[in-house]
């Protein structure tokens, strides 16, 4: 079998690259890999899959659709993973710790990626999401679907980690190829995953475990961010602290000022000094004023002289956020432990309908014409969560602004504190 | 109808949401009593600054008319409440060396230090609407209320200076001037409002006056008896209605009278997943409003307008002093549960303010929107008696302008 162990934990880990963003992440981690980790692609087009060189392949839609993609319909995508359900889960047996790399906002990334997720908790791993958004450019459609594909990710993983693209925008500049837009994106993710093996594989001096981890990311309603910077030689503390504060994926530190959770991973050489750490917290807790900070440092010989560190901020619930969900519509695949799992007999075509509950049946009766609105109106509600739009500011348009502490106090504070409002439930 | 030498004050409050007029008397004994009461809709007012002089104006005089009507007096002059976003407070500390033979401090030794402690630093377009005097400090001893005749060699004082932007102040007054009225004297509404609310116990005890307008929430913050910091901030009611407005894609003045039937400032289980039915207007269909939505939208506003104050107060090191409460005011202070939210970000008690220290129209004085326009009247009837008192002569003239700053007595 070609699973992989580590010598340090004996932890094995599987990074999964689904779709067209998640083959290419896939290609930069393997390019130049850390030891023991297999990978797995898998997609629903042919010729990407074949120029792939991960370990595994699997090729989802064979049948149906002959291996031509999804032509970005998600639920075409998840129907295709369900079909595979059972090769997938072959591929994901003996493993402790998959990562799902996907890009969202396509058909294959956005469907299958969370059914991936939850073959792979079935199959009794740890899962970790790695979400890719899309970029400003790739337009609304796009931007929607992945808002609803993070939600899908953040229901079947323990652990979701987005990378927003929008936020890179800092990075690029006007005549950058395409080509080269996409490998910054990549590159981070791939940076990411790189420091969840560091984090989790690795048997630190101060180790840092997997389940700290999803304690930290789980269940946030506002997403969690990482970011990932490495330096060397004279001064790498300061350099590497100057990297992540500046890191466009913390929004130039922003979201570390915001944060309520932070989990700081170093990895140097044997040539850690006490002074460098402290040094290093200290900075980072002030500037993310008011979190919690958890510490976890490896060191190994091969990166004498280098440090490297990835941060991984998460945000609580703002008071009066997002409701919890009603325990009878969670997964049930959250509620039980991945012990007592019954593998279920994979569904053939289609992903089996969803379950009603008898008052959520009422209301299909009730309102013939009211999915088709219930439609348009999720969209609208999702919309704040978007920093894309531009916020009218109402009556106070023509308005000298009001600014406090550097915020425009005319726009909505919801909006500003980036709250979601909840869906409008149909007429009852 | 009245005796002549019943002195006529009336304060008028240009506000963003309305316009209020209230009339005051102030008898021989130098009793103030409100007599009258009037109000009208505002519509050329946007963050409590005029932006329409001719609406500002219709709507003024139909609020001092109806006043003048209910109190059966004629409006000759007013006094007029100022505030918007660029009234801002500071305090400022003046010093005099007393050099005459005997080192006793003499009215001269105090107007000059006063003087010295007015000279401050503000922008030049900038102008002083008030220097309140604080505690005098008589060779490093402080917390002395009167120097006068008091030896020493040194002597200083603190004053809390508010000033606002001179051609901001000048707006309001035009549209009064338009009336053919004169203004007596300008005051800024926070301070008004921390006029009628507060007993002389809770000044001396400290206290936070909040004052939650359609466009701007004031507020001062007494201790010792003395005002020791005022601000504004050009959010208010105003705001909380566009953001419903945004927020659940309603017209405004939906908005407006859903903020008044449904909000709150608080989340609480009654309203989870529960909805209501717009009808609709103009052709426009049947909109569904989310009351969870809408509490959500309400309370993180007003949460940021409390927790903004906190923190311009945490600033100046104020929140520990104040032991006896925040008072709300304002139409904000109507909003269920607003009284729990601000205990909630100050940490300190919190009552929603009802004039107590004047006497009148009970329907005047058990509106928390009245307490500026009253305050304002208060602040008049307090020139008006020192004038008199110089007039008698009990004081010499100019000492008894000076002291005109002084309210708290």
């Amino acid at each position: 079998m070609n699973t992989s162990s580590n010598e340090s934990t004996g932890l094995r880990m599987t990074v999964v690259g689904i779709g067209k963003a998640g083959l290419s992440v896939l290609n930069r981690l393997s390019a130049h890999s850390p030891e023991g980790i297999r990978f797995v692609a898998v997609d629903s087009d042919q010729t990407d899959l074949s120029r792939s060189p991960a370990a595994a392949g699997v090729l989802l839609g064979r049948q149906r659709t002959r291996g031509m993609g999804t032509g970005a319909d998600s639920v075409l995508g998840m129907a295709l993973a369900e079909e595979a359900a059972q090769e997938l889960r072959e591929t994901l047996s003996e493993t402790d710790i998959v990562v799902v790399v996907a890009g969202l906002g396509g058909g294959t990334g956005t469907g299958a990626g969370p059914v991936v997720a939850r073959l792979a908790r079935e199959a009794g791993a740890l899962t970790i999401g790695v979400a890719i958004t899309p970029f400003e450019f790739a337009g609304t459609r796009r931007l929607e679907l992945s808002e609803t594909g993070v939600r899908d990710f953040k229901a079947q993983c323990d652990t979701v980690l987005v990378l927003a693209n929008h936020r890179l925008s800092k990075l690029l500049t006007d005549n950058m190829t395409l080509a080269e837009v996409y490998g910054i994106s990549d590159e981070h993710a791939a940076h990411g995953v790189r420091g969840l093996w560091q984090l989790v594989i690795r048997r630190g001096i101060i180790p840092l475990s997997l389940p700290e981890l999803c304690q930290v990311t789980r269940g946030r309603h506002a997403e969690s961010a990482f970011a990932f910077a490495e330096a060397a030689g004279e001064g790498r503390v300061q350099t590497v602290l100057e990297k992540l504060l500046k890191h466009p994926l913390l929004e130039g530190g922003k979201l570390l000022a915001e944060a309520d959770e932070v989990i700081v991973s170093l990895h140097a050489g044997p040539d850690l000094t006490r002074g460098e750490i402290t040094k290093l917290t200290d900075q980072i807790r002030r500037a993310a004023d008011g979190a919690t900070l958890t510490l976890g440092a490896a060191c190994s010989p091969e990166h004498a002289g280098r440090l490297s560190v990835t941060l991984i901020v998460a945000r609580r619930e703002a008071v009066g956020g997002m409701p919890p969900m009603p325990e009878e519509l969670v997964p049930t695949e959250l509620l039980s432990s991945t012990e007592d799992q019954e593998p279920r007999p994979p569904s053939r075509f289609m992903a089996p309908p969803p379950v009603l509950l008898p008052e959520d049946q009422k209301r299909e009766f009730a309102s013939a014409s009211a999915s088709v609105r219930r439609k348009a109106k999720r969209y609208h509600a999702e919309q704040p969560e978007l920093a894309l739009q531009t916020i009218s500011k109402g009556r106070f348009d023509n308005a000298e602004p009001t600014v406090a502490y550097g915020e425009d106090l005319d726009i909505p504070t919801y909006i500003r504190r980036n709250m979601s409002l909840v869906d409008l439930p149909s007429l009852s | 109808m009245f005796e002549r030498n019943h002195q006529i004050i009336v304060g008028l409050e240009i506000g963003t949401s309305k316009v209020c007029a209230v009339v005051g008397e102030l008898n021989d004994n130098g009793v103030l009593s409100i007599i009258g009461l009037g109000q009208a809709k505002s519509r050329g007012v946007r963050k409590g600054e005029i932006t329409d002089l001719d609406a500002a104006g219709e709507d003024a005089r139909a609020a001092l008319t109806e006043a003048e009507t209910y109190a059966g007096a004629e409006i000759r002059s007013v006094v007029l409440g100022i505030t918007g976003n660029h009234v801002s407070g500071l305090n400022n500390r003046g010093s005099h060396p007393i050099v005459s033979v005997d080192r006793l401090i003499a009215d001269e030794d105090i107007q000059d230090v006063i003087r010295n402690a007015k000279a401050i630093n503000i922008p030049p377009d900038n102008q002083v609407l008030h220097a309140i005097r604080q505690h005098f400090t008589v060779d490093g001893h402080t917390g002395v209320a009167n120097p006068r005749d008091m030896a020493g060699s040194r002597i200083d004082v603190d004053m809390h200076v508010i000033h606002g932007k001179a051609s901001r102040i000048e707006n309001p007054i035009r549209v009064v001037k338009g009336l053919q009225l004169d203004v007596d004297a300008v005051a800024f509404t926070g301070l008004a409002s921390s006029l009628a609310l507060l007993s002389a116990e809770q000044k001396e005890m400290g206290a936070i006056v909040v004052d939650i307008g359609g466009g701007t929430t004031g507020y001062a913050v007494y201790c010792k008896g003395i005002i020791k910091h005022t601000g504004v901030i050009g959010v208010g009611g105003d705001h909380v209605s566009n953001d419903l407005a945004y927020g659940l894609q309603i017209p405004l003045n939906q908005a407006e009278t859903m903020k008044i039937a449904h909000g709150a400032a608080l989340m609480d289980d009654s309203v989870r997943g529960k909805s209501v039915t717009l009808p609709g207007s103009a052709g426009m269909p049947v909109r569904v409003v989310n009351l969870e939505n809408l509490r959500r939208i309400m309370s993180v506003r007003l949460e940021e307008i409390f927790e903004l104050v906190a923190r311009d107060l945490a600033k100046h090191r104020l929140l520990s002093q104040v032991r006896a409460g925040v008072v709300l005011c304002g139409g904000g202070s109507r909003i269920p549960g607003i009284a729990e939210l601000a205990s909630h970000v100050f940490g300190l008690q919190v009552a929603v303010g009802q004039t107590t220290t004047i006497n009148g129209l009970s329907q005047a004085l058990e509106q928390p929107e009245f307490a500026t326009a009253i305050g304002l009247v208060k602040f008049g009837s307090f020139q008006a008696r020192t004038k008199r008192r110089g007039l008698f002569g009990s004081l010499p003239r100019k000492l008894g302008d000076l002291f005109g700053g002084k309210f708290s007595r």
